[in-house]
């Protein structure tokens, strides 16, 4: 698999619709455009597919799906708007997810179109570094701590952990929000905006 | 686009609510429409996604901190995780010997009801030199529906104190004023 490093081209800074425009302008001889379209897609889908799947391994076949039919789709034309490319490709996610349910085979679903390979590594899911982790969360209240760690080891519900707990489902809300602030915070990736 | 270092459209609370599937699914299809549209948005997605993993991870690792009801210990055995467990009732004198396991889980159980403010004290003797430490104090959570206040320390740290005895005693706002509960205790041999 020919693998095409986006992280310095020239594509970077471009805005979703430029990408789409350039892969449909010039199909399979714009490499760093069409690697810098995965690189910022995939992991939207990846997201998409961890919460409407629930596992790093269905998420990862349906970024691969999706991100198929649309380098194919962008590469024939076949994308009306691609200036409103993101939700295109959600709504590839969607119906994939969907016929997912519905157990349709990939082939039904994507044809027999060879995919375009060189793009296509799986996304890594980023890893915290536990120590550093660790140390975060001993700057949280007991309370948010154990909020925390019941929605995300636990898997617990809110209305379980309020039950448990003894306190309104809105409180643990506020609470895991204002602890998972402050993780960010402590780990110092990105601000929260004015909210 | 966004730049890179525009803020997110999306607060923080939206999309900690989307990744656990806890926004009403009008909610999650704006949030959804956003955040494909977003790179900001994106990145605190997988911010938050990483947060998850890593307190799994941590958990796994033996980390102790936010263990409070009796569904995580279960989910925490089922998981192949070992927990030696002690129960231990006001005035009544429990002993206990650590071994190689993963966790120590202790349970403080009487009738917490609905008590705030929660903290345990925990008075340490050892009782090899006689020597006392200073009251340890910490705030707890009560598991309400089991009434108890679940304690869980790691095997590395309990098996790291001499033969003691630790006597615990809970304190909590009730209807009639500042209660102490307790005392329970402790006979620790390494």
């Amino acid at each position: 698999m020919q693998k095409t490093q986006a992280s310095h081209s020239k594509w970077n800074g471009a805005a979703d619709g430029e990408l789409a425009k350039a892969i449909t302008r010039e199909p399979g001889r714009c490499p760093d455009a069409e690697a810098e379209f995965y690189r910022r897609f995939a992991r939207r889908v990846r997201l998409y597919g961890l919460r409407h799947l629930g596992g790093e391994d269905p998420a990862r076949d349906l970024t691969h799906n999706v991100m198929v039919l649309t380098l194919e789709k962008l590469r024939r034309g076949e994308v009306r708007e691609p200036e409103r490319v993101g939700s295109f490709v959600l709504g590839v996610a969607r119906m994939l997810v969907h016929e997912h349910y519905r157990s349709r085979s990939r082939e039904e679903l994507l044809g027999n179109d060879p995919p375009p390979d060189h793009v296509l590594e799986p996304v890594e899911p980023n890893r915290l570094a536990s120590a550093r982790l660790k140390k975060c969360m001993e700057l949280l209240s007991e309370r948010e701590r154990a909020i925390l760690v019941l929605t995300y080891y636990g898997e617990q519900s809110t209305k379980t952990i309020a039950q448990s707990l003894g306190l309104g489902a809105g409180n643990v809300r506020v609470i895991r929000h204002r602890g998972i602030a402050q993780l960010r915070e402590c780990i110092g990736i990105g601000k929260e905006p004015g909210r | 686009m966004t730049t890179p270092n525009a803020p997110s459209l999306l607060p923080l609370s939206d999309l900690v609510d989307y990744l656990l599937g806890e926004l009403s699914p009008a909610d999650e299809r704006r949030v959804e429409e956003i955040f494909f549209e977003d790179e900001a948005s994106t990145r605190l997605l997988e911010l938050i996604e990483s947060i998850r993993e890593g307190i799994r991870d941590l958990v796994t690792q033996a980390y102790a901190g936010g263990v409070v009801n009796l569904s995580m210990v279960q989910k925490m055995r089922q998981s192949g995780l070992t927990l030696r467990e002690y129960r231990l009732t006001p005035g009544a004198t429990v002993s206990c010997k650590a071994g190689p396991e993963d966790f120590v889980l202790v349970r403080l159980a009487t009738g917490f009801g609905s008590a705030a403010d929660v903290t345990v004290d925990v008075d340490f003797r050892d009782l090899e030199t006689n020597r006392t430490a200073p009251t340890l104090s910490r705030p707890v959570e009560v598991d309400r529906e089991a009434d108890e206040i679940l304690l869980i320390f790691t095997g590395e740290e309990v098996r790291s104190y001499p033969r003691s005895l630790w006597t615990l005693r809970v304190h909590g706002r009730t209807a009639s004023g500042e209660t102490e509960f307790g005392p329970f205790i402790l006979d620790h041999t390494p």
